[in-house]
């Protein structure tokens, strides 16, 4: 249990497997997945990086630290709370290959933005995303409003509004996602990665260049923004409670 | 034989016609459309122009002549890229009427790219288009990616996956086209272009155009060089007549 890495011939797999948590991530499995995102592609035969995790993608964000740490100032509040996730996120944008997000359960608010930050979305038949964030009164604290926008940028408002649950079709309606059909998400997702590897990793590391180079270049300016209004909304007072009782669900 | 400027009514149509290579483009192929289209909007009555092919749109770069430049220099190479191939992007790109690509045959490669710069792009029941560089193992050297990516930023990796033929409708699905029904794209393109004379002066439609594209005009040069590095880098790379050899055997 924990964090798991995988080879599928030329795809490395990153596997998410903290079921008592539904793979929600806190500042502890965000620097581990930092870590090992870095490592695994320094194997010059790994074409390419599927993100994944077994039973739920991510049902989100550890808050916690956020909420409790009021005495402290907002800079250290800010590095604590932040400071791991936004460098995880960083990591998935800077890997230099194409990622790939399977998704074959629940994606919901950090995990709707952790794979909205990969260059591509398999949603599988068990699969489903929730923006999720709105839904407790909150901003995405790490970019999700930017990254959503990236890659549908009208969907916004209709999310606010209706927060539907985003299987397959949806996803695909909304230009959110790609259908796995009836395969996992996980093995079509694979399956991508090895069709594109014989066009050879120095190829795609040069297709991932040019895509991602406006993306990269505004994340920090993005993370920081987001980062900066989250945290106005959570030290407000009575937001306390409402995040008490949400994480106790 | 070569490019041909053709009026009908408000529009002023930019005709290749290299139907013994399907249009695929040389360096002095792609200059010859660059002064093509800027002779184009001359007149001051064009409200639009029309880029087509005869037969096919455009193939792409001609492979055959990119087997014959297989020893130039790095250096030599990025410049007859910066100036004739890229040379025509931005020309395209500074046309100051409304531009719509008319598809009623294949646009691969750079020819796709040369359809993703305007503003418009009309795909006939014979025409279709194919990214077609990354089959070769390179990268689009003509913006392709950027400008595919402003008209459907997430169309990039199943295209890679899978370089599907993409005909009028599934350009529809992906939005990156729209189907000129039965009727070919050159006289649905036309009839675009007439339609916005009947409404908009000349002055009004390229105060559209500056809107429109000023963004892209931004961005067009840092990604036109970083696409450049790239593509010499790769070019130069082992490779490159194994791999043309081997589509070209595959086209024969």
């Amino acid at each position: 249990m924990g964090l798991r890495v995988e080879r599928h011939d030329r795809a490395a797999v990153l596997v998410f497997d903290w079921p008592e948590r539904r793979n929600a991530i806190g500042p502890e499995e965000a620097l581990e997945i930092t870590a090992t995102l870095k490592d695994i592609v320094k194997d010059p035969a790994v074409c390419g990086v599927v993100i994944t995790g077994e039973g739920a993608f991510c049902a989100g964000g550890n808050l916690k630290g956020a909420v409790f740490k009021q005495d402290t100032s907002t800079e250290e509040r800010s590095a604590a709370v932040y400071g791991a996730v936004h460098g995880m996120m960083q990591a998935i944008v800077n890997v230099p290959l194409p990622t790939v997000a399977a998704i074959d359960g629940p994606a919901i608010a950090l995990g709707f933005d952790m794979a909205l930050a990969c260059d591509s979305r398999f949603i599988g038949p068990k699969g489903w995303c929730l923006q999720g964030w709105g839904k407790l009164g909150f901003v995405p604290g790490a970019a999700g409003e930017m990254l959503l926008r990236f890659r549908s940028p009208g969907v916004l408002w209709r999310l606010l509004e209706e927060q539907p649950r985003i299987n397959a079709e949806l996803a695909e309606k909304l230009n959110l996602g790609e259908s796995s059909g009836e395969s996992t998400a996980r093995e079509r997702a694979i399956a991508r990665v090895n069709a594109l590897a014989p066009m050879s990793r120095e190829t795609l590391e040069a297709y991932v260049d040019l895509n991602r180079a406006d993306l990269r270049s505004k994340m920090e300016h993005g993370l920081a923004a987001a980062a900066a209004k989250q945290l106005a909304l959570l030290t407000r007072p009575g937001l306390e409670d409402r995040v008490k009782a949400a994480l106790n669900k | 034989m070569g490019v041909r400027v053709e009026r009908d009514g408000p529009a002023c149509l930019v005709i290749l016609d290299w139907p013994e290579r399907k249009n695929a483009l040389g360096p002095q192929d792609a200059d010859a459309i660059s002064q093509a289209l800027q002779q184009a909007t001359l007149a001051p009555d064009v409200h639009g122009v029309v880029l087509t092919g005869e037969g096919a749109f455009c193939a792409g770069v001609n492979l055959k002549d990119t087997l014959e430049r297989a020893a130039m220099s790095p250096e030599e190479r990025r410049q007859m890229v910066y100036r004739s191939f890229q040379g025509l992007m931005r020309t395209l790109i500074a046309v100051p009427v409304p531009t719509i690509a008319a598809i009623d045959g294949p646009a691969v490669g750079s020819g796709f790219d040369l359809a993703l710069a305007c503003d418009s792009r009309f795909i006939g029941p014979a025409g279709w288009c194919m990214q077609g560089w990354g089959r070769l193992g390179f990268v689009p050297g003509t913006g392709g990616e950027l400008l595919m990516r402003r008209l459907a930023p997430n169309a990039l990796w199943s295209l890679l996956e899978a370089q599907p033929r993409i005909g009028a409708d599934l350009a529809e699905k992906l939005g990156l086209g729209e189907a000129s029904g039965e009727m070919s794209a050159r006289q649905r393109a036309v009839t675009r272009v007439a339609a916005l004379a009947k409404s908009l002066s000349r002055q009004a439609l390229e105060a559209y155009v500056e809107l429109y594209r000023s963004e892209l005009r931004t961005q067009l040069e840092p990604h036109l060089e970083a696409a450049r590095e790239h593509q010499v880098h790769l070019q130069v790379a082992a490779g490159l007549r194994k791999r043309v050899e081997s589509v070209l055997g595959k086209a024969t």
